[in-house]
Protein backbone atom coordinates (compact mmCIF):
# COMPACT_ATOMS: atom_id res chain seq x y z
CA UNK A 1 0.00 0.00 0.00
CA UNK A 2 2.91 2.11 1.17
CA UNK A 3 4.49 1.99 -2.61
CA UNK A 4 0.64 2.64 -4.20
CA UNK A 5 0.66 5.97 -2.12
CA UNK A 6 4.25 6.55 -2.54
CA UNK A 7 3.53 6.33 -6.77
CA UNK A 8 0.11 8.76 -6.30
CA UNK A 9 1.50 11.28 -4.91
CA UNK A 10 4.54 11.56 -6.84
CA UNK A 11 2.55 11.16 -10.41
CA UNK A 12 0.23 13.63 -8.95
CA UNK A 13 2.47 15.95 -6.74
CA UNK A 14 1.50 18.86 -9.26
CA UNK A 15 -1.60 19.11 -7.66
CA UNK A 16 -0.33 19.06 -4.23
CA UNK A 17 2.31 22.13 -5.29
CA UNK A 18 -0.14 24.11 -6.85
CA UNK A 19 -2.28 23.81 -3.54
CA UNK A 20 0.72 25.09 -1.48
CA UNK A 21 1.70 27.67 -3.63
CA UNK A 22 -1.38 28.99 -3.95
CA UNK A 23 -2.13 28.89 0.23
CA UNK A 24 0.97 29.90 1.68
CA UNK A 25 3.14 32.41 0.45
CA UNK A 26 6.29 31.26 2.89
CA UNK A 27 8.32 28.39 1.80
CA UNK A 28 7.90 26.80 5.14
CA UNK A 29 4.42 27.17 5.65
CA UNK A 30 4.59 25.69 2.26
CA UNK A 31 6.15 22.90 3.51
CA UNK A 32 4.34 22.09 6.26
CA UNK A 33 1.27 22.21 4.43
CA UNK A 34 2.94 20.45 2.16
CA UNK A 35 3.31 17.78 5.02
CA UNK A 36 -0.45 18.22 6.34
CA UNK A 37 -2.03 17.12 2.83
CA UNK A 38 0.19 14.31 2.65
CA UNK A 39 -0.84 12.86 5.96
CA UNK A 40 -4.55 13.74 5.58
CA UNK A 41 -3.77 11.90 2.00
CA UNK A 42 -1.94 8.66 3.57
CA UNK A 43 -4.77 8.50 6.50
CA UNK A 44 -7.45 8.66 3.74
CA UNK A 45 -6.13 6.19 1.39
CA UNK A 46 -6.99 2.90 2.48
CA UNK A 47 -10.61 3.92 2.08
CA UNK A 48 -10.59 5.48 -1.23
CA UNK A 49 -12.74 3.42 -3.24
CA UNK A 50 -12.24 4.92 -6.58
CA UNK A 51 -15.67 6.26 -6.90
CA UNK A 52 -14.60 9.49 -7.63
CA UNK A 53 -11.76 10.64 -10.26
CA UNK A 54 -7.84 9.91 -8.23
CA UNK A 55 -7.52 13.56 -8.63
CA UNK A 56 -10.97 14.93 -7.88
CA UNK A 57 -10.58 13.23 -4.68
CA UNK A 58 -6.54 14.58 -4.02
CA UNK A 59 -7.80 18.04 -4.85
CA UNK A 60 -10.63 17.54 -2.56
CA UNK A 61 -8.54 16.41 0.51
CA UNK A 62 -5.60 18.79 -0.61
CA UNK A 63 -8.19 21.91 -0.57
CA UNK A 64 -10.30 21.10 2.27
CA UNK A 65 -6.87 21.00 4.47
CA UNK A 66 -5.28 24.11 2.99
CA UNK A 67 -8.92 25.96 3.65
CA UNK A 68 -10.34 24.21 6.87
CA UNK A 69 -8.05 22.26 8.55
CA UNK A 70 -4.19 24.11 8.23
CA UNK A 71 -4.12 26.20 11.57
CA UNK A 72 -1.34 29.05 10.74
CA UNK A 73 0.12 29.45 14.13
CA UNK A 74 1.15 25.88 14.62
CA UNK A 75 4.39 26.45 12.50
CA UNK A 76 7.56 26.93 12.54
CA UNK A 77 9.33 24.48 14.23
CA UNK A 78 12.96 25.47 16.06
CA UNK A 79 14.56 22.15 14.15
CA UNK A 80 14.54 21.97 10.07
CA UNK A 81 13.73 18.23 10.07
CA UNK A 82 14.88 15.54 7.62
CA UNK A 83 12.39 15.98 5.32
CA UNK A 84 12.02 19.94 5.32
CA UNK A 85 15.33 20.20 3.86
CA UNK A 86 15.52 17.24 1.77
CA UNK A 87 12.67 18.65 -0.47
CA UNK A 88 11.55 22.17 -1.81
CA UNK A 89 8.53 22.92 -3.48
CA UNK A 90 9.41 24.35 -6.37
CA UNK A 91 7.73 27.99 -6.85
CA UNK A 92 6.28 29.88 -9.63
CA UNK A 93 8.99 31.97 -9.78
CA UNK A 94 11.32 29.18 -10.68
CA UNK A 95 10.13 28.91 -14.25
CA UNK A 96 11.74 32.01 -16.05
CA UNK A 97 10.19 31.33 -19.55
CA UNK A 98 7.06 31.94 -18.28
CA UNK A 99 7.57 34.32 -15.28
CA UNK A 100 5.80 37.27 -15.80
CA UNK A 101 2.46 35.49 -16.65
CA UNK A 102 2.87 33.06 -13.98
CA UNK A 103 3.54 35.98 -11.06
CA UNK A 104 1.12 38.19 -12.79
CA UNK A 105 -1.52 35.17 -12.71
CA UNK A 106 -0.36 34.66 -9.14
CA UNK A 107 -0.64 37.84 -7.65
CA UNK A 108 -4.12 38.35 -9.09
CA UNK A 109 -5.21 35.14 -7.82
CA UNK A 110 -3.63 35.93 -4.00
CA UNK A 111 -6.02 38.73 -3.82
CA UNK A 112 -9.08 36.26 -3.68
CA UNK A 113 -10.20 34.90 -0.72
CA UNK A 114 -9.42 30.99 -0.02
CA UNK A 115 -12.74 29.76 -1.42
CA UNK A 116 -12.49 32.03 -4.72
CA UNK A 117 -9.41 30.70 -4.80
CA UNK A 118 -10.42 27.04 -4.84
CA UNK A 119 -12.96 27.63 -7.42
CA UNK A 120 -10.04 29.63 -9.79
CA UNK A 121 -7.94 26.81 -9.85
CA UNK A 122 -10.32 24.11 -10.12
CA UNK A 123 -11.67 26.30 -13.64
CA UNK A 124 -8.12 26.89 -14.47
CA UNK A 125 -7.62 23.09 -14.18
CA UNK A 126 -10.32 22.67 -16.37
CA UNK A 127 -12.49 20.29 -14.24
CA UNK A 128 -16.28 20.22 -15.10
CA UNK A 129 -18.99 22.02 -13.22
CA UNK A 130 -19.68 18.52 -11.75
CA UNK A 131 -16.02 18.28 -10.30
CA UNK A 132 -16.33 21.25 -8.92
CA UNK A 133 -19.65 21.05 -7.35
CA UNK A 134 -18.38 17.47 -6.02
CA UNK A 135 -14.63 19.20 -4.37
CA UNK A 136 -16.51 22.26 -2.90
CA UNK A 137 -20.06 20.81 -2.12
CA UNK A 138 -21.67 23.76 -4.14
CA UNK A 139 -24.56 23.18 -6.42
CA UNK A 140 -23.95 23.02 -10.17
CA UNK A 141 -25.71 25.94 -10.90
CA UNK A 142 -23.97 27.81 -8.09
CA UNK A 143 -20.64 27.26 -9.36
CA UNK A 144 -21.22 28.65 -12.77
CA UNK A 145 -22.84 31.85 -10.77
CA UNK A 146 -19.46 32.40 -8.73
CA UNK A 147 -17.14 31.42 -11.50
CA UNK A 148 -18.30 34.50 -13.56
CA UNK A 149 -18.15 36.47 -10.49
CA UNK A 150 -14.58 35.46 -10.10
CA UNK A 151 -13.93 35.71 -13.76
CA UNK A 152 -14.43 39.64 -13.54
CA UNK A 153 -13.03 39.89 -10.24
CA UNK A 154 -10.16 38.59 -11.34
CA UNK A 155 -9.95 40.63 -14.60
CA UNK A 156 -10.64 44.05 -12.42
CA UNK A 157 -7.35 42.93 -10.53
CA UNK A 158 -5.52 42.19 -13.45
CA UNK A 159 -6.01 45.24 -14.95
CA UNK A 160 -4.91 47.10 -11.50
CA UNK A 161 -1.95 45.24 -11.26
CA UNK A 162 -1.00 46.54 -15.33
CA UNK A 163 -2.51 50.22 -14.27
CA UNK A 164 0.24 49.53 -11.42
CA UNK A 165 2.88 48.06 -13.46
CA UNK A 166 2.45 51.50 -15.85
CA UNK B 1 -4.28 39.42 -20.01
CA UNK B 2 -7.52 37.82 -20.58
CA UNK B 3 -8.75 34.84 -18.87
CA UNK B 4 -7.72 32.57 -21.94
CA UNK B 5 -3.93 33.32 -21.88
CA UNK B 6 -4.36 32.84 -17.58
CA UNK B 7 -5.56 29.51 -18.72
CA UNK B 8 -2.58 28.68 -20.80
CA UNK B 9 0.23 30.24 -18.03
CA UNK B 10 -1.39 28.02 -16.05
CA UNK B 11 -1.53 25.26 -18.10
CA UNK B 12 2.06 25.83 -18.56
CA UNK B 13 3.16 25.99 -15.13
CA UNK B 14 0.94 22.69 -14.15
CA UNK B 15 3.15 20.94 -17.23
CA UNK B 16 6.46 22.43 -15.78
CA UNK B 17 5.62 21.13 -12.09
CA UNK B 18 5.46 17.55 -13.47
CA UNK B 19 8.85 17.63 -14.73
CA UNK B 20 9.85 18.48 -11.81
CA UNK B 21 12.20 15.94 -9.70
CA UNK B 22 9.85 13.09 -8.31
CA UNK B 23 10.03 13.39 -4.38
CA UNK B 24 11.83 10.99 -2.60
CA UNK B 25 10.38 7.61 -1.24
CA UNK B 26 12.05 8.01 2.04
CA UNK B 27 11.20 11.77 2.42
CA UNK B 28 7.43 11.02 1.81
CA UNK B 29 7.70 7.97 4.47
CA UNK B 30 9.29 10.43 6.81
CA UNK B 31 7.06 12.91 5.94
CA UNK B 32 3.86 10.88 7.39
CA UNK B 33 5.68 9.41 10.34
CA UNK B 34 7.12 12.78 11.18
CA UNK B 35 3.24 14.54 11.40
CA UNK B 36 1.60 11.80 12.80
CA UNK B 37 3.92 11.69 15.54
CA UNK B 38 4.42 14.73 16.57
CA UNK B 39 0.67 15.81 16.15
CA UNK B 40 -0.16 12.41 17.90
CA UNK B 41 2.51 13.29 20.83
CA UNK B 42 1.23 16.70 21.10
CA UNK B 43 -2.71 15.53 21.45
CA UNK B 44 -1.58 12.96 23.49
CA UNK B 45 0.18 14.62 26.01
CA UNK B 46 -2.37 17.27 26.68
CA UNK B 47 -5.13 15.05 27.48
CA UNK B 48 -3.03 13.02 29.39
CA UNK B 49 -2.41 15.81 31.79
CA UNK B 50 -5.74 17.04 31.80
CA UNK B 51 -7.29 13.70 32.52
CA UNK B 52 -4.49 13.02 35.67
CA UNK B 53 -5.28 16.63 36.60
CA UNK B 54 -9.00 15.71 36.59
CA UNK B 55 -8.86 12.63 38.33
CA UNK B 56 -7.07 13.77 40.80
CA UNK B 57 -9.49 16.28 41.32
CA UNK B 58 -12.66 13.69 41.13
CA UNK B 59 -10.85 11.59 43.68
CA UNK B 60 -10.31 14.39 46.40
CA UNK B 61 -13.99 15.34 45.51
CA UNK B 62 -14.94 11.28 45.90
CA UNK B 63 -12.87 11.17 49.39
CA UNK B 64 -14.71 13.84 50.85
CA UNK B 65 -17.90 12.58 50.01
CA UNK B 66 -17.23 9.27 51.22
CA UNK B 67 -15.38 9.77 54.05
CA UNK B 68 -16.66 13.01 55.66
CA UNK B 69 -13.24 14.67 56.56
CA UNK B 70 -15.08 17.96 57.36
CA UNK B 71 -17.14 16.23 59.52
CA UNK B 72 -20.63 17.40 58.30
CA UNK B 73 -23.92 16.58 59.84
CA UNK B 74 -26.43 17.76 57.23
CA UNK B 75 -26.75 16.50 53.76
CA UNK B 76 -27.20 19.91 52.02
CA UNK B 77 -23.40 20.54 53.30
CA UNK B 78 -22.34 18.13 50.57
CA UNK B 79 -23.78 20.01 48.03
CA UNK B 80 -20.85 22.06 46.72
CA UNK B 81 -18.60 18.82 46.56
CA UNK B 82 -20.98 17.15 44.52
CA UNK B 83 -21.38 19.90 42.16
CA UNK B 84 -17.70 19.83 42.23
CA UNK B 85 -17.72 16.21 41.35
CA UNK B 86 -20.54 17.06 38.73
CA UNK B 87 -18.31 19.34 37.54
CA UNK B 88 -14.97 17.41 36.98
CA UNK B 89 -17.44 14.28 35.48
CA UNK B 90 -18.97 16.93 33.11
CA UNK B 91 -15.58 18.23 31.84
CA UNK B 92 -14.11 15.12 31.85
CA UNK B 93 -17.14 13.79 29.32
CA UNK B 94 -16.40 17.24 27.55
CA UNK B 95 -12.85 16.18 26.94
CA UNK B 96 -13.05 12.62 26.07
CA UNK B 97 -16.00 13.39 23.54
CA UNK B 98 -13.61 16.09 22.20
CA UNK B 99 -10.23 14.08 22.01
CA UNK B 100 -12.42 11.45 20.44
CA UNK B 101 -14.27 13.95 18.20
CA UNK B 102 -10.25 14.83 16.84
CA UNK B 103 -9.44 11.60 16.26
CA UNK B 104 -12.30 10.94 14.00
CA UNK B 105 -12.77 14.16 12.71
CA UNK B 106 -11.46 13.28 8.68
CA UNK B 107 -11.57 15.70 6.00
CA UNK B 108 -10.93 13.47 3.24
CA UNK B 109 -14.44 12.21 3.10
CA UNK B 110 -16.18 15.56 2.45
CA UNK B 111 -16.49 18.13 0.34
CA UNK B 112 -15.25 21.74 1.29
CA UNK B 113 -18.96 22.63 2.78
CA UNK B 114 -19.36 19.81 5.09
CA UNK B 115 -15.79 19.93 6.47
CA UNK B 116 -16.09 23.74 7.54
CA UNK B 117 -19.76 22.88 9.01
CA UNK B 118 -17.84 19.64 10.89
CA UNK B 119 -15.29 21.80 11.98
CA UNK B 120 -17.09 24.52 13.05
CA UNK B 121 -19.50 22.71 15.01
CA UNK B 122 -16.49 21.16 16.62
CA UNK B 123 -15.25 24.09 17.42
CA UNK B 124 -18.69 25.66 18.90
CA UNK B 125 -19.90 22.79 21.41
CA UNK B 126 -16.72 23.29 23.65
CA UNK B 127 -16.37 26.77 24.04
CA UNK B 128 -19.93 27.47 25.63
CA UNK B 129 -20.25 24.23 27.66
CA UNK B 130 -17.01 24.30 28.88
CA UNK B 131 -17.59 28.32 29.90
CA UNK B 132 -20.97 27.45 31.85
CA UNK B 133 -19.66 24.43 33.38
CA UNK B 134 -16.02 26.46 34.45
CA UNK B 135 -18.28 29.29 36.19
CA UNK B 136 -20.53 27.02 37.59
CA UNK B 137 -17.35 25.39 39.32
CA UNK B 138 -15.56 28.14 40.46
CA UNK B 139 -18.82 29.71 42.14
CA UNK B 140 -19.08 26.47 43.95
CA UNK B 141 -15.55 26.57 44.69
CA UNK B 142 -15.48 30.31 46.00
CA UNK B 143 -18.76 30.78 47.29
CA UNK B 144 -21.01 27.24 48.15
CA UNK B 145 -17.79 25.67 49.46
CA UNK B 146 -16.90 27.86 52.41
CA UNK B 147 -20.66 28.22 53.05
CA UNK B 148 -20.58 24.66 53.70
CA UNK B 149 -19.28 24.93 56.73
CA UNK B 150 -21.60 27.47 58.03
CA UNK B 151 -23.68 25.18 60.22
CA UNK B 152 -20.24 24.38 62.33
CA UNK B 153 -19.60 27.87 62.15
CA UNK B 154 -23.02 28.94 63.87
CA UNK B 155 -23.36 26.61 66.58
CA UNK B 156 -19.71 27.69 67.59
CA UNK B 157 -20.46 31.41 67.25
CA UNK B 158 -23.98 32.23 66.11
CA UNK B 159 -25.93 33.40 63.01
CA UNK B 160 -23.97 36.71 62.34
CA UNK B 161 -20.54 36.31 63.63
CA UNK B 162 -20.19 33.11 61.19
CA UNK B 163 -21.60 34.42 58.61
CA UNK B 164 -19.13 37.01 58.84
CA UNK B 165 -16.80 34.47 59.83
CA UNK B 166 -17.14 33.10 56.38
CA UNK B 167 -16.47 36.07 54.52
CA UNK B 168 -12.83 35.45 55.26
CA UNK B 169 -12.38 32.11 53.00
CA UNK B 170 -14.80 33.69 50.45
CA UNK B 171 -13.01 37.35 50.17
CA UNK B 172 -9.44 35.36 50.57
CA UNK B 173 -10.66 32.99 47.36
CA UNK B 174 -12.12 35.86 45.39
CA UNK B 175 -8.73 37.95 46.48
CA UNK B 176 -6.71 34.61 44.91
CA UNK B 177 -8.60 34.55 41.99
CA UNK B 178 -8.65 38.37 41.28
CA UNK B 179 -4.43 37.98 41.78
CA UNK B 180 -4.29 35.25 39.73
CA UNK B 181 -6.14 37.04 36.90
CA UNK B 182 -4.18 40.49 37.15
CA UNK B 183 -0.79 38.57 36.77
CA UNK B 184 -2.17 37.03 33.90
CA UNK B 185 -2.78 33.27 34.55
CA UNK B 186 -6.29 33.25 32.36
CA UNK B 187 -5.17 35.96 30.55
CA UNK B 188 -1.72 35.74 28.97
CA UNK B 189 -1.93 31.83 27.89
CA UNK B 190 -5.70 31.21 27.61
CA UNK B 191 -7.31 34.45 26.60
CA UNK B 192 -5.24 34.57 23.88
CA UNK B 193 -5.66 31.37 22.58
CA UNK B 194 -9.53 31.93 23.15
CA UNK B 195 -9.09 34.67 20.34
CA UNK B 196 -7.28 32.72 18.09
CA UNK B 197 -9.69 30.31 18.17
CA UNK B 198 -12.31 32.71 18.18
CA UNK B 199 -11.08 34.36 15.08
CA UNK B 200 -10.58 31.40 12.92
CA UNK B 201 -14.25 30.28 13.81
CA UNK B 202 -15.17 33.68 11.85
CA UNK B 203 -13.21 32.70 9.12
CA UNK B 204 -14.58 29.22 8.59
CA UNK B 205 -17.82 30.80 9.68
CA UNK B 206 -17.38 33.41 6.60
CA UNK B 207 -15.99 31.24 4.46
CA UNK B 208 -18.70 28.71 4.96
CA UNK B 209 -21.36 31.68 4.46
CA UNK B 210 -19.45 32.36 0.94
CA UNK B 211 -19.87 28.81 0.07
CA UNK B 212 -24.06 29.39 0.39
CA UNK B 213 -23.93 32.58 -0.95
Amino acid sequence: MEKAFIEMINTHRGIIYKVCNLYCYEKEYQQDLFQEIVLQLWKAFPSFRNESLRTTWMYRVALNTAISNFRKEVKKPEQQSISRAEFQIPDISQFPDEHENLSLLKQAIQQLTKIEKAIIMLYLEEKSYDEISEITGITKSNVGVKLNRIKSKLETIIKSIHHELR
Amino acid sequence: MNLDELKTAWQEYDRKLQTTQTINEKVIVSMIKERSSARYSKVRREYILGFIWMLICLFMGCAVLLGNPFDYDLRIQYAPTVIFCGCIIILLAAMIRAYLDLQNITISHNNLDVSLKKIIAVYERPQKFLWYTVIVFLFTQVFLFPLSFLPHSIERLGLWVALAERLIPISIAVLMLFIAHKLGAFKERHKNKFKEDLSELQELRSMSAELLS
